[in-house]
């Protein structure tokens, strides 16, 4: 008799604690969840902020502030000994990278809702 | 005793009572705390962002905080109105009417409100007033590419431009979020569950250049306010690939604002406006003739200054006398009577052939929200005199893409490269897919594109064309200009549309002007913008110079100088020319 009861209270106890644990669990999740949400929502806000501060218009004006002008007409000079045929745009592009050329890589591990 | 009795009458109605709530009313009751519980909200899916080709974003969607409240927990509307709507801003008074509808368990307070705004909303502490997040769009280049690119409403649906176009790529698929409340609105933990996750909506790669378009939005928008014009379009693409590298719209100064980029709530004209294309559609009229065999480059016409077909009379724009010029020649001058005499060589029905070949009359690969086939008559309708008009560029109206197409075609050795603005799209899950070209199909032979090449060339060297000229590279192209029906004095289109280098085109760019007021003629007022924006396309495209330019030593000693003069063709000076006195005003 007192070791049925024995067995009973170890149950209970042993479920009540398993339940402790699945809602600690639980909560630790929504607190991960919230964590990354807030990651998420700073990677898009720099992202937008990126995007706003590289925008021809927004460059032009932060140059002008600071004295610059628009370049001349540019000339071109022939080197002797080398032909002046056209070369088809061959050349490394001058474009820096932008946060649009990882977006491939980023993009599956983002939330897909706001 | 009676004590005894009271308080078992007590418990048996209490005994009765748990009985009906337990027993009787359970399932209506355990329905109805459900229903006071759960909350069911949709998850609007991130819509997908639109980048240029260089990976730059021109429209992205950002998490913002939208307002909503549960009627069923305000206790006080007209209280909770006054408290929440100066801080977000609405009416109070409409406020409050959706706070007491009771029979609601969603209402809007105010949507995508900034953080600012959500932080003094949530300060409140308001039971029943809570959070959801929404997407909102934003344009980092401000109205680059506006019309292009085109806008959303308020629940992030594509409206316009490639936003609508694209609508089922970028929208992404909404998911479902249901979740318990307590009375006091607080979502209740560990409680929520997700029924159906959101789908992140696909991205468009585009063939634009972000800094190209503004380029070429500054020059134009430049060129549209010191000639006084009603707007300007202008197309940069490769000739390659078909890729449109820019595309701008510009609104003429209207008293309340000088000429500036369109915005994106307004039609995408290069695509959706169309023109009389006058003069520059003399390359149709040369191209077709070369091609049929009706014509050879050295065949020789007797043009006269002025010709009479039925009751209609065409002059060139500056008075000559007879000459005798052959295609080359009739080119470079922009003569509308020699246009007219190659054209009855070709004939109506194989000239419209050649239109239509060339991409007039129907849509292009591009296949815009608005966009127009441009209007193209059949022949057999044509009049007594549309044999005279539709040679030099009157009778007919095309999109300046459609024109472009032409001169592209030309500089692609005849074969025609269908364009494109959307380069790829990017899934929910980051793969990539490119979209390929749209194929093509041969126009003209590859010589009779040469042909055409090289009066195209002498057009810029020689002729009408000079202000086009590009230093360090040979530019070829036609001027246009055209009269606005109904053929006002004054009211023209001015254009100008070619290609370089003329040895091995990589772009064609058009440039079309409405209604310039200051100077109408095209080789005045675009060609000198074409210039201008085909320097930059070619410097960005790393294209290197085809034309060696000459060195002047300085005069200090050094043996490399900056001050070389420019090439002689941009300085030569062209006596100015008599208005057009043609029916439909068609000039160089």
């Amino acid at each position: 008799m007192r070791g049925s009861v024995a067995a009973v209270v170890v149950t209970v106890l042993v479920v009540v604690g398993f339940h402790v644990v699945m809602a600690e669990g639980q909560f630790r999740l929504e607190r991960l969840a919230k964590d990354a949400g807030r990651e998420q929502q700073r990677y898009e806000g720099l992202r937008l902020e990126y995007a706003q501060r590289a925008a021809p218009q927004a460059i032009v004006e932060r140059a002008t502030k600071i004295g610059m002008v628009p370049a001349i007409t540019p000339r071109y000079v022939s080197v002797p000994g080398l032909p002046a045929e056209g070369s088809h745009g061959d050349g490394p592009t001058a474009t820096p990278p932008t946060v649009g050329q990882d977006w491939e890589k980023v993009k599956p591990h983002l939330v897909a809702q706001p | 005793m009676i004590l005894l009795v009271v308080m078992a009458l007590a418990l048996g109605a209490i005994l009765v009572r748990l009985v009906d709530l337990q027993g009787v009313q359970q399932d209506h009751l355990a329905a109805l705390g459900l229903r006071q519980r759960v909350h069911t909200v949709t998850l609007a899916a991130e819509r997908g962002s639109i980048f240029d080709r260089n990976g730059n974003d021109l429209a992205l969607s950002m998490p913002q905080r939208t307002v909503y409240a549960d009627p069923r927990f305000v206790k006080d509307p007209a209280g909770y109105a006054a408290r929440l709507a100066p801080i977000v801003g609405v009416d109070a008074g409409a406020l409050a009417a959706r706070l007491a509808q009771r029979d609601k368990e969603f209402v809007y307070v105010a949507r995508k409100v900034d953080d600012a705004t959500a932080k003094q909303v949530k300060a409140l502490r308001l039971p029943g007033v809570g959070f959801v997040a929404e997407s909102k769009r934003f344009d980092p280049a401000g109205n680059l590419a506006g019309p292009v690119l085109g806008f959303t409403g308020l629940d992030n649906d594509g409206l316009s431009g490639l936003e609508r176009a694209y609508e089922n790529t970028l929208r992404g698929r909404p998911g479902q979020l249901v979740a318990e409340n307590d009375p006091g609105g607080r979502e209740i933990p560990a409680t929520e569950r997700r029924d159906v996750p959101a789908q992140r909506g696909g991205d468009l790669v585009l063939t634009l250049d972000q800094s190209l378009q503004y380029e070429v939005e500054q020059r134009l928008t430049e060129q549209v306010g010191s000639t006084r014009a009603k707007g300007g379009m202008a197309i940069v693409a490769d000739v390659q690939t078909g890729d449109v590298l820019a595309m701008a719209t510009v609104d003429g100064a209207d008293g309340k604002a000088p000429a500036h980029p369109a915005p994106p709530t307004e039609q995408n004209r290069p695509l959706a406006t169309v023109y009389e294309p006058g003069s520059t559609n003399k390359v149709i009229d040369v191209a077709s003739a070369l091609e049929t065999g009706a014509i050879t480059p050295s065949t020789v016409f007797d043009v006269p200054w002025a010709l009479q077909i039925a009751d209609a009379r065409f002059e060139d724009h500056v008075w000559h006398p007879p000459e005798r010029w052959t295609a080359r020649d009739i080119m470079r001058e922009s003569s509308n009577v020699g246009a007219i005499l190659v054209a009855h060589k070709v004939g109506k029905v194989r000239l419209d052939q050649y239109l239509r070949s060339f991409g007039f009359g129907t849509k292009t690969a591009i296949d815009f929200p608005g966009e127009s086939a441009g209007l193209l008559l059949d022949p057999a309708k044509y009049s007594e005199t549309s044999m005279g008009s539709v040679p030099v560029g009157n009778g007919l109206a095309v999109t300046a893409m459609q024109m472009l197409d032409v001169f592209a075609t030309i500089a692609n050795g005849g074969m025609s490269r269908p364009p494109r603005i959307v380069a790829a799209t990017i899934d929910a899950d980051g793969t990539r897919h490119d979209v390929p070209p749209a194929p093509g199909h041969r126009v003209v032979s590859a010589e009779t594109a040469a042909s055409v090449n090289d009066m195209l060339r002498s057009v810029v060297n020689e002729g009408t064309g000079y202000l086009a000229a590009v230093p360090g590279y040979t530019v070829a192209g036609k001027t246009g200009t055209a009269g606005k029906p109904p053929y006002r004095d004054g009211e023209y289109m001015a254009s100008f549309a070619g290609f370089a280098p003329a040895e091995s085109p990589r772009l064609a760019a058009i440039v079309v002007l409405d209604q310039p007021v200051t100077n109408y003629y095209g080789g005045q007022v675009a060609a000198p913008v074409f210039a201008k924006i085909m320097q930059y396309a070619l410097r960005l495209e790393r294209v290197a110079p085809t034309v060696a330019m000459t060195v002047q030593p300085r005069r200090t000693g050094s043996t490399v100088s900056n001050d070389a003069p420019p090439p002689a063709s941009t300085t030569t000076t062209r006596p100015p020319a008599r208005p057009p006195g043609n029916v439909a005003g068609t000039g160089p």
